[in-house]
């Protein structure tokens, strides 16, 4: 096997992976309206820091995609909402990319892209779902609960990527 | 290797999962049409209405208002308008008739304080016209056409004539068109089989069924600034509402605002109100009719208690100039206010 | 205290996180402070819903009144509303306190009691005027 071979496995092994954590979100049941922790966000980061920043953008999308498929909401609403807020994350996670590693550790990068993910939601959710500056009133909220879900999901890549734990 | 220990991880460290779910916005179940007619906007919102039988309810009712603007126009090339001019027409149908004896059963009811026979009166003040030139007639010729006393009773109605002698008799039924036509609305829907939909016909608001499980909602405008809304008012199946204001036709002359609704007993242009507003119960028959009618007697009333009661009208208020609201009972405990704290002052009577 | 499993002194060690996360954090709870700061200045609401078991009723808040609801009593005091009294065993409702602000609300979840605030740009179907 070459290294690229090895390389594409790799990342459809991640891209299941990915999937499978976003669709079991969906099913699972919520307490708060709206409110997922963005556990996929896990592998996305983990690629990134295991391969590199264009693997990262294709197990992101691909799983957006794939997963919508087989939850049943592909080209809905909801399909809209999980793609705008993975492009946008993305866009955040190669923003990261130019900062300092001497400064930032990936808790920094798991921050940034949790708040792309909710602007990139929250600009679909205002444009084309809720028309009605009311949606803003749910900002604080999802602001806080990124920043709570974000050290999580950062601690848990750190510890993927320390094999002695 | 790596999924089994991120699920040991995961199961670890997140006790509870949260999701996202955004709901896709439900289905819209409602259809929207609004149609200009003679100068008046018909508006239709159905709900959960087949797409065919809306479109036809919506010509039918639109071919039954042309109709209607043919007979009863009051200045322009209609039954109406000739009889204006020679007080006496032939070859009338049944149903004109009809919708003559109607407006001379509600001019009674009214005791004359809704009177269709003062088309002159109306005219002298030139609201008979499409620009309104704003000029304040002389008290001589206000007086001379109420002294004849312009009424229905005065006409000579046959089975397919109609005539009079009193020369200033001019028939304008503006004061009960918008009714008539929500009523016609009303049959058609009835006809066809339609549920559930609202109809605006130039304010004049019906509420045929409900959508859904909630009742229909209307917001009423503030009488003194048409950007802002005095109210808000959820209509029970079958009810209909009105208002009459100085707001619609209006010219300002020496700082007096003068209206197209003259009043019938002195002839004069205003009123100490500037808006009068009615809600028709459900069960009443001519549920329309009565919401264009009944805000008449009020806007010009000296009595609201009094004039109510003769109506048998139980939910009605009025706004006047001093930014006073005075509502009936029983209809302030259904609105809901939405003018801004100490714009208005609300006096339940 | 602990995070993650590291003590209070080595996170501040730099262990954990690194000097620019603390950065990233502050900005992060800052941006949290400012946008709640702008959800209390949230205009006030117009009128009162009230949902209980399955009626929903509406009324205005520009009164003082209180309204006896079976096991729930609410007050109404010019523009905020509040529930006064409650069966219930935990009061968290009663703790709630005043509201005031469009689409703030009060629940009772063991009366299956809810209030909330709502304002007149509210959907409407047509205009009467």
């Amino acid at each position: 096997m070459t290294a690229q071979t090895i390389n594409i496995h790799q990342i459809s092994k991640f891209c299941a992976i990915a999937i499978i954590l976003h669709s079991a979100e969906f099913f699972f049941p919520t307490p708060i309206f709206g409110i997922k922790p963005g556990i996929a966000n896990i592998i996305i980061l983990f690629t990134y820091l295991k391969f590199n920043f264009k693997s990262a953008v294709y197990v992101s999308l691909i799983r957006v995609f794939i997963s919508s498929l087989i939850i049943g909401t592909f080209i809905t609403p909801t399909f809209f909402i999980s793609l705008s807020g993975a492009i946008v994350s993305l866009i955040f996670l190669f923003l990261c990319q130019f900062l300092s590693h001497k400064f930032f550790s990936i808790y920094t990068f798991s921050m940034l892209m949790g708040l792309g993910h909710i602007l990139g939601q929250f600009t679909i959710v205002r444009i084309f779902i809720i028309p009605d500056d009311g949606v803003y009133i749910l900002f604080p909220l999802f602001l806080l609960l990124t920043f709570i879900f974000s050290l999580i999901n950062a601690f848990i890549v750190s510890k993927l990527i320390s094999p002695s734990n | 290797m790596l999924a089994k220990r991120l699920s040991k991880l995961l199961f670890k460290y997140f006790s509870i999962f949260l999701l996202l779910l955004i709901n896709s916005c439900s289905n819209s179940n409602f259809y929207e049409h609004k149609v200009l007619i003679y100068g008046t906007i018909l508006e239709f919102k159905f709900y959960d209405t087949d797409l065919d039988q809306a479109n036809q309810a919506i010509d039918q009712i639109v071919n039954k208002l042309n109709d209607l603007n043919k007979k009863f126009h009051p200045w322009k090339n209609s039954l109406i308008s000739q009889f204006n001019k020679t007080h006496q027409i032939e070859n009338c149908d049944q149903d004109f008739i009809n919708i003559i004896q109607t407006a001379k059963y509600y001019e009674n009811l009214t005791y004359s304080t809704f009177n269709p026979a003062i088309g002159k009166l109306i005219e002298i003040w030139g609201f008979h016209d499409d620009v309104i030139k704003g000029q304040v007639p002389n008290e001589e010729d206000i007086n001379k056409i109420l002294l004849t006393q312009p009424s229905l009773n005065q006409l000579l109605i046959t089975d397919n004539s109609i005539s009079s002698n009193n020369f200033f008799l001019k028939i304008d039924l503006g004061g009960m068109i918008k009714g008539l036509a929500l009523d016609m609305a009303k049959q058609t829907y009835q006809d066809i089989g339609i549920k559930n939909v609202l109809t605006n016909f130039g304010g004049n608001i019906y509420a045929h069924g409900k959508p859904g499980k909630r009742l229909w909602e209307v917001a009423i405008q503030n009488p003194h600034n048409n950007k802002l809304l005095l109210a808000k008012l959820k209509m029970q199946p079958g009810s209909a509402i009105g208002t009459s204001g100085d707001y619609e036709k209006y010219f300002i002359h020496d700082h007096q605002k003068y209206s197209h609704l003259i009043n019938p007993k002195n002839g004069q242009a205003f009123s100490i109100y500037s808006s009068a507003t009615v809600l028709i119960n459900p069960d009443e028959n001519d549920v329309g009719i009565k919401s264009d009618i009944f805000s008449k007697p009020l806007y010009f009333s000296e009595n609201l208690k009094e004039t109510s009661k003769s109506l048998q009208l139980n939910n009605f208020f009025i706004t006047n100039h001093e930014n006073h609201i005075i509502i009936s009972k029983s209809f302030a405990d259904e609105i809901i206010w939405l003018f801004n704290e100490g714009d208005f002052i609300v006096e339940v009577i | 205290m602990k995070l993650f499993g590291y003590s209070m002194r080595e996170i501040l060690l730099l262990k954990l996180f690194k000097l620019g996360d603390f950065l990233i954090f502050f900005i992060f709870i800052s941006i949290v402070i400012i946008s709640l700061n702008f959800y209390f200045q949230l205009p006030k609401g117009d009128y009162l819903e009230i949902s209980h078991g399955n009626e929903t009723k509406q009324y205005t808040l520009m009164q003082n009144k209180t309204l006896i609801f079976d096991e729930i009593e609410v007050e109404i005091n010019m523009g905020k509303a509040k529930i006064k009294k409650s069966n219930c065993s935990n009061q968290y409702c009663v703790m709630q306190g005043w509201i005031s602000k469009i689409n703030h609300s009060a629940v009772c979840i063991p009366n299956l009691f809810k209030m909330s605030i709502k304002s007149k740009t509210l959907s409407y179907d047509s205009t009467n005027y």
